[in-house]
């Protein structure tokens, strides 16, 4: 790769560029170590983001992928959303954080092409798609995600409605489909195996909770979890006389390349480590606890 | 000059014709009165609606208002819905009728699962030729759909006008 970008990235992986799986492995880890670089922030233009939450999620980096989506800074998708905007904007920071219009040419507020996401929302996150050309077999494959409660999709096939809804309330990960006349559908739901129906209406309820991190989780994978990560920053903060002086990129840095190493194994080298991992474990799983009371609660 | 003269035809044909867009209620086995009974049927059926078979007006390469068609044998789909589930169609009935109401030709009980993009079963159209055409369905249920809304389809101008 003579440059190193995301879109760069994303092209070569989602075109099939790359036949070889172990270098496809090694440009989907280096897709997400330079995501993570720019603090969850897309830096994709008009090529790169219809493909780029596809290729994390094929690459195993599926988080990434969620974050990406609910990022609120500038530049996102719902960076926009909080200055206002009920359209897709050509550039990111069509309006710049300050409010001002940005300085440069190509200035539309109703340009569709970062709008292309609303496509991997409907395959992947609500999870309805195509199974073969042509919708006569349907997939069925919601992804809950993030911070995300539910999502909902509807869509007009040549052989009917197709329709599917989720929600994620107490535990519950419940699902709604409606299969057309005259197909069938795969359903994946999670944590479970793969099954098959007809047409017809169907709902469907399985236990789900989110998957919670520890100090045995990959430090890449911490650092895709903010509520996490920031509950690390907390206790090294609270213990560590000067932590919160420190830049962030400087942290970050000081931790590159053990992304695929576990939590423990790096922090165990930091001075102090047998008193400060029993704190971080702690904090973990305080952290855990109140997102499942927060979910408990959002479901009443 | 031609050309236009071949356009203002068409026009002409179809304001001539345009009485039948609701298809022809004086003749054959259809009526306006159930043709209105079908048209309020609603398009989604849930599971509460028991069995109810019905297949939505046909479409031609797609388009639920086929006019001006630049082929003579449009590809044909249609849409079943019932409150069956797992339901598949085991075979379909097509009928075809001129712009003035005669039947022009019928495929009889064809066994077939096909739905969409169906190749074109009759007489290739000719140019601004206007064809009335409907469709019902069986299940593996054994049921029988109601014969569909009539749904139109008429051709462009096809081949070069001949001096």
């Amino acid at each position: 790769m003579s440059y190193e970008a995301e879109t760069a990235y994303a092209l070569v992986l989602q075109f099939g560029l790359l036949t070889d799986p172990a270098q496809r492995h090694v440009a989907g880890r280096r897709l997400a170590e330079l995501v993570r670089k720019a603090g969850y922030h897309i830096s994709t233009g008009f090529l790169g983001t219809p493909l780029i939450c596809d290729a994390l999620c094929e690459a195993g980096y599926e988080t990434i992928a969620y974050r990406l989506l609910t990022q609120r800074g500038c530049p996102s998708w719902l960076f926009p959303v909080t200055m206002g905007a009920t359209t897709i904007w050509e550039r990111w920071d069509a309006l710049q954080p300050d409010g001002t219009p940005n300085p440069g040419h190509m200035l539309s507020y109703n340009h569709y092409a970062f709008g292309a996401v609303a496509d991997w929302l409907h395959r992947t996150v609500v999870g309805l798609a195509a199974a073969e050309p042509g919708y006569r077999r349907l997939s069925l494959s919601p992804r809950p995600g993030g911070n995300l409660t539910s999502a909902s999709v509807r869509h007009r096939t040549p052989y009917g409605l197709a329709a599917l809804t989720w929600q994620l309330a107490d535990g519950q990960f419940s699902v709604e489909a409606t299969v057309p006349a005259n197909t069938t559908a795969m359903v994946t739901l999670p944590g479970q195996e793969r099954f098959e129906v007809g047409s017809g209406t169907y709902r469907w309820s399985v236990p789900f909770s989110a998957r919670h991190v520890t100090l045995d989780t990959p430090l890449g994978t911490i650092l895709d979890d903010e509520v996490a990560w920031n509950a690390i920053l907390q206790t090294l903060t609270s213990v560590i006389p000067g932590f919160s002086a420190l830049d962030p990129a400087v942290i970050r840095n000081a931790m590159k390349g053990y992304d695929e190493v576990p939590a423990r194994a790096v922090l165990g080298q930091m001075p102090g480590s047998e008193y400060l991992l029993p704190l971080i474990e702690q904090a973990l799983m305080e952290t855990h606890q109140k997102e499942e009371n927060d979910a408990a609660d959002r479901s009443y | 000059m031609l050309g236009l003269g071949r356009y203002l035809l068409c026009v002409w044909q179809k304001k001539r014709t345009a009485f039948w867009a609701n298809g022809p209620n004086s003749h054959d086995e259809i009526g306006i009165e159930q043709m209105k009974e079908q048209e309020r049927l609603p398009l989604s059926s849930t599971t509460d609606q028991e069995s109810l078979l019905t297949v939505a007006p046909v479409r031609f390469e797609h388009l639920a208002d086929a006019l001006g068609l630049g082929m003579a044998h449009p590809r044909l789909s249609w849409s079943s819905e019932t409150g069956t589930q797992n339901w598949h169609q085991i075979a379909y009935e097509l009928k075809s009728y001129t712009a003035a109401g005669q039947l022009r030709e019928q495929t009889g009980r064809v066994e077939s699962d096909q739905s969409v993009l169906v190749p074109w079963p009759f007489a290739w159209l000719s140019s601004c030729e206007r064809v009335l055409v409907r469709v019902r369905v069986w299940g593996t249920d054994g049921q029988v759909s109601p014969w569909s809304v009539l749904s139109q389809v008429e051709a462009g101008l096809l081949v070069p006008a001949v001096a």
